[in-house]
């Protein structure tokens, strides 16, 4: 069995949705990349859309830059959906919601590393895919007490507002990802 | 788009195998979350950060930070502190507010759209900064230095406006503070006393204090309310000229409505009858004044019924106020104003108040103007001068002889926009909004839509950032080093003490947030002026700074942030003091040597002249995004006198647009003010609402821009500084 042939661990996951969310840049946002994204929606059923790229040129890489920092840096009219806790349960960035996840983060041995505020998507997916790293399935708590509290409100208003495919698919199979499965789910499924 | 599986299901049999490679290997980022020590909950430990200098306003306050990690929870005036002591006011308190302001700039972007419609990407910092290098070394390449233009303003300017006009060698910098605020005051005092007068009367020991258009408390300097509040706490007499029945009007002894534009009138009308009744004070006149019997003769004409025909005020209450004046000298403060950008008259009027102070001999005795001592030593770090001297257009011209330091702005924007008598075709903008700050939007609009090459470095995406090429995110004053603040005790008559500060973080800059070193810096190399540079951080500069006055960083933070050290007495008056009364040297340039009325325009008919002023809870533009303080002041009603209001048929809380003489109509509405506390041929609203850039979330539509409706340019023949207030309105219903 290849490499790519091996089951796929959680926390991998969890650490590729994390990048997905990064600023595209060329040094990663690649057609290898790609195609590891496109695979992944193969494997949960879904037929890649034809609006995701084939190939990433300069210009494609420019159109979802432009996107992305108009969906969660800095936008006119303004930006449309900032990708912090804190903007939806508190109404301002980097407030009671940013500390308590950092609170969060270090009552399970982690901190944050970087400028960024812990309470930023990529900032979550990371941890989360920490903690799966260490048991698989410790990250419920923090799934259900944290992030699904205002990543569905997120993802919607990506959903409505994104221009480009890439990122509202992204956003998607985040969402699948860290949806609250019940046991009645998990039983259908088996 | 739907998936029709579960988590488990998907992880029992997915493989990604027809993937070019495996999934690892697309992940390159280090994570934002690391291993680290276990921390129980509830024990990250609050710190009191010492250091902090306030710059919501130029005043800058003493600061402390409540920091919980590296968060900014609440900031207070340093204890240590004498001159703002533990207070600090609306805006110093919502500091924390721009701090966290979600539409802050967090990352260098790249405009791909037009300049005024921006199409925004995030780039590099290399790429931001290879590129406002290479932009900028074409055009001193191609057109020379002068080619490149800045407008600067703020603490974090000073560093990239040395570099461009000493280094690069570009005269063509204009300030906001000097030419659309306190230019004109500071050339007239030095050609009037010898030097700029600053906010430095004692009012807290006054027994008169005089304000023209001085509205304490709708504009508030902690320290500076402390003085004017003390100073009305030991009984002092309160004298406010203003058409408007302001805080401070509202507090006076004598509210003087003069008809708006003539001030000057009305000093000379005062002067005249205080010499006329023979209560100048002589002994002061003879040992410090120049051309006082020119003086004398220039203003005779100014009687009291002219005076009071041109003012517009009762001839019994001139008199009563020169009484006053002349009756508690010299014990009185005569106060200087900042923003004195007027009617393009302006250096005749501050010219007078410097006479006033003269005439009375309300200069270095208690309650008098009365510059402190501050402490000396603390030293300069600066850019060197290049080979290249280019004369400014001014100078060149032989025009604007009493101008503040730079260019005046319309010399820069007619060159821009004609190419004579040069082209000017790169724009650097460095903290300020010249939309809001200059007048005629449109004409600073075409200047910028002509240029080769625009940058804008600020913490916020103000209305100018729309018309970047490049967008640079600046660290704030709560993220940085940098400002020295020196002074005294704010009450000149307490114990003698000066003070040391040096600005410091409160936390560290999040996102990818710079310092205008490091930015300077790194353009500097890039243009090939890298030999030049003079420190390589902000720290090594404060650090070169303080070691004259014996101090550091370090040995700053060991006192709490602020050094004290015993005071020097500042009363007295030195006998080489001169008050040029009449100056020859004026003369000689063309203008009045004795302080003279220029008539301004009269309201057109069914018009009234648009006044503006300071909000308590704003710093104009600057704070329209911070929302503590948009919900203290959400919008600028539009103060009017009942009487004209009854006649338009408008009541309080009426919606209006207002059109200027010119046609042009405010973009949003706000609401109407109505108050028998105005002049009828004027109405007035706080200045630097109704942001355009929708980007700036909770400012943009807030309120009506004034600045849009000041389209007619009036200029300061003997300064080049603009005048705001001639402008006329209609208010129109919405």
């Amino acid at each position: 069995m290849s490499a790519t042939q091996e089951p796929i661990r959680l926390a991998e996951i969890f650490r590729f949705l994390a990048q997905t969310m990064r600023y595209p840049e060329s040094s990663w946002f690649t057609d290898d990349f790609l195609s590891v994204f496109k695979e992944l929606l193969v494997q949960l059923g879904h037929v890649p859309q034809k609006s995701l790229p084939a190939k990433i040129t300069d210009a494609i890489l420019e159109e979802i830059q432009v996107d992305y920092t108009r969906l969660f840096i800095n936008g006119v009219p303004h930006v449309v959906a900032p990708p912090y806790a804190s903007i939806y349960i508190d109404g301002t960035l980097n407030s009671t919601t940013a500390d308590k996840t950092r609170e969060y983060f270090r009552s399970h041995g982690f901190d944050i590393t970087t400028n960024e505020f812990p309470d930023h998507l990529v900032t979550e997916l990371d941890f989360i895919a920490l903690l799966e790293d260490e048991k698989q399935g410790s990250s419920e708590e923090f799934l259900r007490l944290y992030f699904r509290p205002w990543f569905a409100q997120f993802r919607d208003l990506v959903l409505a507002e994104a221009e480009v495919s890439y990122l509202k698919t992204a956003v998607e199979v985040i969402d699948f990802f860290t949806r609250i499965e019940t046991e009645a789910d998990s039983g259908q499924a088996a | 788009m739907a998936f029709n599986l579960t988590r488990r299901k998907f992880l029992q049999t997915a493989t990604l195998a027809a993937a070019s490679v495996p999934l690892a290997n697309v992940v390159t980022a280090q994570a934002g979350v690391a291993k680290s020590p276990f921390t129980p909950s509830g024990t990250m430990a609050d710190k009191t950060m010492v250091g902090g200098i306030c710059e919501m306003c130029f005043w800058r306050c003493q600061l402390v930070g409540k920091v919980r990690g590296n968060k900014l929870m609440k900031l207070e005036g340093n204890p240590k502190s004498i001159d703002n002591g533990q207070s600090i006011c609306a805006r110093g308190n919502a500091g924390v507010q721009l701090l966290y302001d979600r539409d802050r700039l967090k990352y260098p972007m790249k405009n791909v759209g037009q300049r005024g419609a921006p199409k925004w990407k995030r780039i590099s910092w290399d790429e931001a900064l290879d590129t406002c290098a290479k932009k900028l070394k074409a055009t001193e390449q191609k057109f020379g230095a002068k080619g490149i233009c800045m407008f600067p303003h703020g603490a974090s300017a000073k560093y990239p406006m040395q570099y461009l006009e000493h280094t690069v060698g570009t005269p063509n910098v204009s300030e906001a503070s000097f030419f659309q605020c306190r230019g004109i005051r500071d050339t007239a005092f030095l050609a009037t006393i010898g030097t700029p007068p600053g906010e430095n009367v004692d009012m807290a020991n006054a027994k008169v204090i005089f304000g023209l258009g001085c509205h304490f408390g709708e504009n508030v300097h902690v320290s500076h309310t402390k003085r004017y509040l003390k100073g009305l706490e030991n009984g002092a007499k309160l004298i406010i000229v203003d058409p408007r029945f302001s805080a401070s009007a509202a507090k006076a002894d004598e509210w003087v409505a003069v008809k708006p534009g003539t001030d000057t009138a009305l000093m000379l009308g005062m002067m005249n009858y205080i010499i006329q009744q023979g209560k100048h004070n002589k002994a002061f006149i003879d040992k410090h004044g120049i051309g006082f019997a020119e003086f004398k003769e220039s203003i005779a004409e100014w009687t009291i019924e002219k005076t009071a025909q041109t003012c517009d005020v009762p001839a019994d209450q001139i008199k009563r106020v020169a009484d006053l004046l002349a009756d508690n000298a010299p014990n009185v403060s005569i106060h200087p104003g900042r923003h004195v950008s007027w009617h393009g008259n302006d250096f005749q009027r501050q010219r007078s108040l410097g006479c006033m102070m003269g005439l009375l001999g309300a200069m270095g005795v208690k309650g008098s103007f009365v510059k402190g001592k501050g402490p000396k030593g603390v030293g300069k770090v600066g850019w060197p001068k290049g080979e290249h001297h280019v004369e400014a257009m001014h100078v060149a011209a032989g025009i604007y002889p009493y101008s503040p330091p730079g260019t005046p702005t319309d010399l820069i924007r007619d060159a821009a926009i004609t190419g004579a008598p040069y082209p000017i075709k790169s724009c650097v903008i460095w903290g300020q909004n010249p939309i809001q700050t200059i007048p005629n939007q449109q004409k600073t609009i075409d200047m910028l839509k002509q240029m080769d090459f625009v940058m804008c470095v600020d913490v916020m995406p103000t209305d100018i950032t729309m018309y970047a090429d490049i967008l640079l995110p600046e660290a704030s004053y709560l993220e940085r080093y940098d400002f020295i603040k020196t002074g005294t005790q704010w009450d000149l008559s307490g114990k003698q003490q000066q003070y040391i500060s040096a600005r410091m973080p409160m936390v560290m800059a999040d996102f990818e947030r710079k310092d205008q070193v490091y930015i300077t810096n790194e353009i500097a190399k890039r243009m090939g002026y890298g030999d030049k540079i003079p420190v390589s951080a902000l720290p090594e500069m404060v650090d070169m700074q303080l070691a004259g006055a014996g101090l550091s960083i370090a040995k700053l933070i060991a006192e709490d942030g602020i050094h004290l050290q015993p005071g020097i007495d500042p009363y007295g008056v030195a006998d080489d003091l001169l008050v040029y009364f009449n100056n020859a040297e004026i003369a000689d340039y063309g203008y009045p040597a004795s302080p003279t009325y220029i008539a301004v325009e009269e309201v057109p008919a069914g018009h009234f002249r648009l006044l503006y002023g300071r909000s308590p809870v704003h710093t104009f533009n600057r704070t329209q995004n911070n929302v503590w303080l948009h919900h203290a002041m959400p919008e600028n009603p539009v103060w009017i006198n009942d009487e004209m209001a009854k006649e338009l048929s408008l009541v309080n809380g009426d919606r209006v647009y207002c059109v200027n003489s010119e046609g042009v109509k405010s973009r949003n509405t706000t609401i109407v003010k109505v108050t028998p506390g105005i002049r009828k041929d004027c109405v007035y609203m706080a200045h630097g609402y109704g942001t355009k850039n929708p980007a700036m979330s909770v400012g943009a539509g807030a309120g009506i821009d004034d600045q849009a409706l000041i389209t007619i340019l009036a200029v300061d023949p003997e300064t080049g500084c603009h005048g705001m207030r001639n402008n006329f309105v209609k208010l129109v219903k919405a």
